[in-house]
Parts: C-alpha cells; structure tokens; sequence
C-alpha cells in the first residue's frame, strides 16, 4: 500500500482531526512557566535569573508568560488571552502584566469580569465582600489594538504555589 | 472563589479548630502533585471571530479545545515538622518511680507523607522554671498514641516510631522514664523528644531510612527540600519532671507505766515486772501524701535475750483510720494491726495515710521480765 492511499485512508477515519491539523490558526499561543533563582555572578553580585519551573516548593512564586504571535499575513484583532489560575496557586496581587492590554479578572470561573475593585465574593453565608487575589480563578487579557503579521506580544503574571 | 479553593479554605478552618493552641499549619500543596495550566486565546480575523486556540509550552497554533497542552511543574517534598510539648507544668513524679509519662505532640507541616523516627534524651534546660533540671532519669522509652485512649495507655500505644504521617497530620508522643530512688522534693529533669523525618514507606513496615535533602541541583525525580527550622528534618522540644514526694520522719519514745512496787505512782522505776509502753510517731512534712504506710518494731533480739514480753495488743492513731486511737489485737485478723504473725516477735501495723503535716502514732507495751 502507498503511503498516500494509507493517508487517504486515515483521512477518511479521522476527518476532524485530519482537517484540523490541516488548518492551523492564525495565531500561536504559548505559556511558559519559570522560577527564580539566585544565581552567584563571579563577580560575587546575586541576581536572580529565570529557569523553567519543573518541581516547585511550595510558597515559591511561578511566573506565568503567555506568548501571542500572530502567524497570519493580515492583522488579528479582538485579541483576548484567558489564563485560568492554576489549581493549589494563587495569584500574586498587581502581578498581571501586558503592555498594550486591558486586564480583567475572575472570580466565578470566567463567567464575569471586572477590575480588582469592583470583584465581590459572596461567601457560602450570603455574606458579600470585596474579593482578594487569592479568590481570583482566571486573568484575561484583551489587547487594545490589532496584533500585525509576524507580531509577538507577552503577557506575565506571578502565582504562589500554595 | 472557586468552589475547591472555598471547600479547602473551610476544611482549613475546621482543622485549625481542632489543633487548638498549635497554630503551626503546613502551607503546602502534596508534593509530587502536577500543577497545571492551559492558556487561551480569542481573535478575530477581518472583524469575524475565529476558533479559540490553547496554549502549549512550545507554542502551539491548532485551533480548538482539544490541540493545547499543558505547561506543568511537579510539586517537591517539603520536609517541615513541629514538636510541642503538651504538658503545662512540669510532670510531678516520686523516687524510683518507673514509667514517668511527659507528652509532646508531633506535627507533619511539610507536604508529603513521612515517617518519624523518636528519640529521648536528657536535657539541660528545663520548660518550666524554677527549679533548674538537675538530675537525669534512666530507662527512657517512647509510644506513640495509637488513637484508641487518649492519654498514655501501657496495652495500646506500643509503637514507637511514627507510621506514615500524611501532610498536616498529628499524633500525640510519650516519653516514658524511671525517676532515680536518690531524688528528694523539687529536684526538677528535664528531658527532650526528638522526632527525625524519616522516608515513608508502606504502613506497618519498619521506619523508613532518614529523609535526605537532596544535594545539589534540582533532579529528576522529586527533591527533597528540609523547610524546618535549622533546615535538617529534625526537631525536638524539652519536658520536664519535678520530684514531688513525702518527707516521713519516724521517732520513737518510751514511757514507764507501773513498777511493781510504785505502781503507777511518781516514783515508778524502769525495774523488772515493770511495763513500758513504746511510742512510734511517724510525720510527713510533705509536699506529698505518703499512703500504705506500715510501721514495723522487730523485738525478737530483746525478746530472745528474754529482757522483755510483749504485753498483748497496740493502739493505732492515724488521720485516716476510723476510730483512732483504736486498739489492735495481736492476731491476724481485720485490724491494721499484728504481733508476731507477719514478722516474728514484731509490732506491724498497716494502712496508713499521711497528708502534708499530719502524724500518726502506735503505742504498744512491754513488759521488763525477770533476769
């Protein structure tokens, strides 16, 4: 059998698939997560230096940085990158970061959002009051203007392994 | 808040109640837990929303729910563990005492399951003062509490290491020692519990190897890391014991009662055929009650050199016996009192009790026999 009746023939099974590994979006989208560390200079200065976060103590903060890329011809817009808040972290009050971007938080799961200030929680009581970062569950980004071809643009934040 | 973030908050508070005055709280997801994240993203193309696409740790375009993967780090093994006494004073034990129980509580507020090897030993400092430790105890064995009675129990708490003490777990841990016989009132020792993190292994398997930080670089596998103050897995508080017993004192006088020949008059002499009545007192100046007392006079060498007789029967007055001063026949029988049937030719009276500052007396007589 040749291989591109084999392919044929797999395409026939797995369409979906098939077709959508046949048509990647215009955007590529990546989420690396790194430590600090104190790294020693010869010269004996301390800097911190990022390094992928592989095992995690708890209480260390992890830096969160979502790469946007657009691989299209034209400009994307209505950019919206939405990074829930890992289970066991907390994100870290004012990390959040993104030039260029309207950031928005939630605390029911990405139903609604709001600024920090106008986030509530009501507590299983009825009582309401003004969330914390620890309530947080997602962070959204909505880029303020058009990601153009080839462009690249990051956002960050930090979350507390609890 | 999410709905897990709310129930953990919540179980968290419960068992803050629970361990009451040790606010020591492990902060720590389980080691060895994935932690996971999956970013999104929405656009638009010309004004027309396109399919959302995931993200990946290398970057990943495939739009759709199913096409993204996970960046993702491993939790490590946070060694961290507390040792505090429970005991509020210290723990008030008498001479030759055996099995003196102080109590600490061990608690795992690292991240992982671990077993915890136990040690005594004797300390310089004691928690409570004054007075200073100044005598070491003997003998020392450590149990574990077993759950089933709180409190030291000598048939269930027999283990001793901790077994696979899961993260934020607790158990209560005996120290258990001989007091010396040599030891007086205040004398005060003071004696440390060890607990040494040790590798879990499977229940009621022998305690693992002690827990090693793991050297240099971050590894493959999950590291241990020790967070605990002095950073070596090990910590170790000091309890105490006080000597707390009586102080008897045991006198004993004699007084002529008749002669043959004055009677019981001023004039009455210490001659043969005269009775003498024995006097034995016996004091406790505390701090402690002393009970069980029995008061022995062995009379078999002035009986057997044939310088005295045993005029029948004594009398008893002690605090604690009803009816004092209450005569006591010779015989063995239900009174606190003998003649010559627990020790050959001697007075034994029994039962007892002296509180701090209280006496008792047993008077018998004698009589001088004939050369």
């Amino acid at each position: 059998m040749t291989s591109i009746k084999m392919a044929l023939i797999l395409a026939t099974l797995v369409p979906a698939i098939a077709l959508a590994q046949a048509s990647p979006g215009k955007i590529q989208l990546k989420s690396v997560a790194e430590v600090e560390v104190e790294v020693t200079k010869p010269n004996g200065e301390v800097e911190l230096r990022r390094v992928p976060a592989e095992k995690v103590l708890p209480g260390t903060d992890v830096i969160y940085t979502i790469t946007t890329t657009n691989l299209a011809d034209v400009p994307v817009g209505d950019v919206a990158v939405t990074d829930p808040i890992p289970e066991h972290m907390d994100y870290r009050d004012g990390s959040a970061s993104g030039a260029g971007s309207d950031i928005a938080f939630s605390v029911d799961g990405g139903k609604s959002w709001g600024a920090p200030a106008t986030l509530r929680v009501v507590e299983n009581d009825g009582t309401v009051r003004p969330a914390t970062a620890a309530d947080y569950t997602h962070i959204r980004w909505k880029f303020t203007q058009e990601l153009a071809p080839k462009e690249s643009r990051s956002v960050r934040f930090r979350a507390r392994l609890q | 808040m999410n709905p897990l973030k709310r129930k953990l908050m919540a179980v968290g508070l419960v068992l803050a109640v629970m361990a009451g005055a040790s606010p020591a709280w492990a902060l720590g997801t389980a080691a060895n837990t994935s932690i996971d994240n999956r970013a999104s993203v929405t656009y638009s193309v010309a004004a027309v929303p396109q399919t959302l696409i995931e993200s990946s740790p290398v970057g990943n375009s495939a739009p759709g729910a199913t096409f993204g993967a996970d960046t993702s780090f491993l939790v490590d093994d946070r060694v961290d563990l507390t040792v505090v006494l429970q005991d509020v004073a210290h723990i008030s034990v008498v001479p030759s005492q055996v099995g003196a129980v102080t109590t600490y509580r061990v608690t795992n507020t690292g991240n992982a399951t671990h077993d915890y090897r136990l040690t005594a030993t004797n300390a310089g400092v004691a928690p409570f003062a004054p007075p200073a430790d100044n005598f070491d105890m003997t003998g020392f064995a450590v149990f574990v509490e077993d759950g089933t009675t709180a409190g030291y129990q000598v048939a269930e708490d027999t283990a001793t290491f901790i077994d696979e003490m899961a993260a934020d777990g607790f158990v209560d841990v005996y120290i258990l020692g001989t007091v010396p016989g040599v030891q007086v009132s205040n004398d005060v020792s003071a004696v440390t519990l060890t607990a040494i993190t040790a590798d879990a292994g499977v229940a009621g398997a022998p305690v693992g190897a002690d827990t090693t930080e793991t050297a240099g670089p971050d590894t493959a596998a999950v590291d241990v890391v020790f967070g605990d103050a002095g950073n070596d897995g090990t910590e170790g508080t000091a309890g105490g014991y006080q000597v707390s017993t009586a102080s008897l004192t045991i006198t004993k006088t004699s007084a002529i009662i008749t002669d043959p020949f004055n009677g019981a008059g001023p004039n009455r002499k210490r001659i043969p055929g005269a009775i003498i009545e024995y006097t034995v007192t016996i004091a406790n100046a505390g701090p402690a009650t002393a009970t069980a007392i029995t008061i022995s006079d062995d009379l078999s060498t002035e009986i057997g050199l044939g310088t005295i007789a045993f005029a029948s029967g004594m009398v008893v007055n002690a605090p604690n016996i009803a009816g004092s001063p209450k005569a006591l026949t010779n015989a063995a029988d239900a009174d606190e009192g003998d003649f010559n049937v627990t020790g050959v030719n001697t007075v034994t009276v029994t039962g007892i009790t002296l509180l701090t500052g209280e006496n008792a007396t047993v008077m018998y007589r004698v009589t001088i026999t004939y050369p």
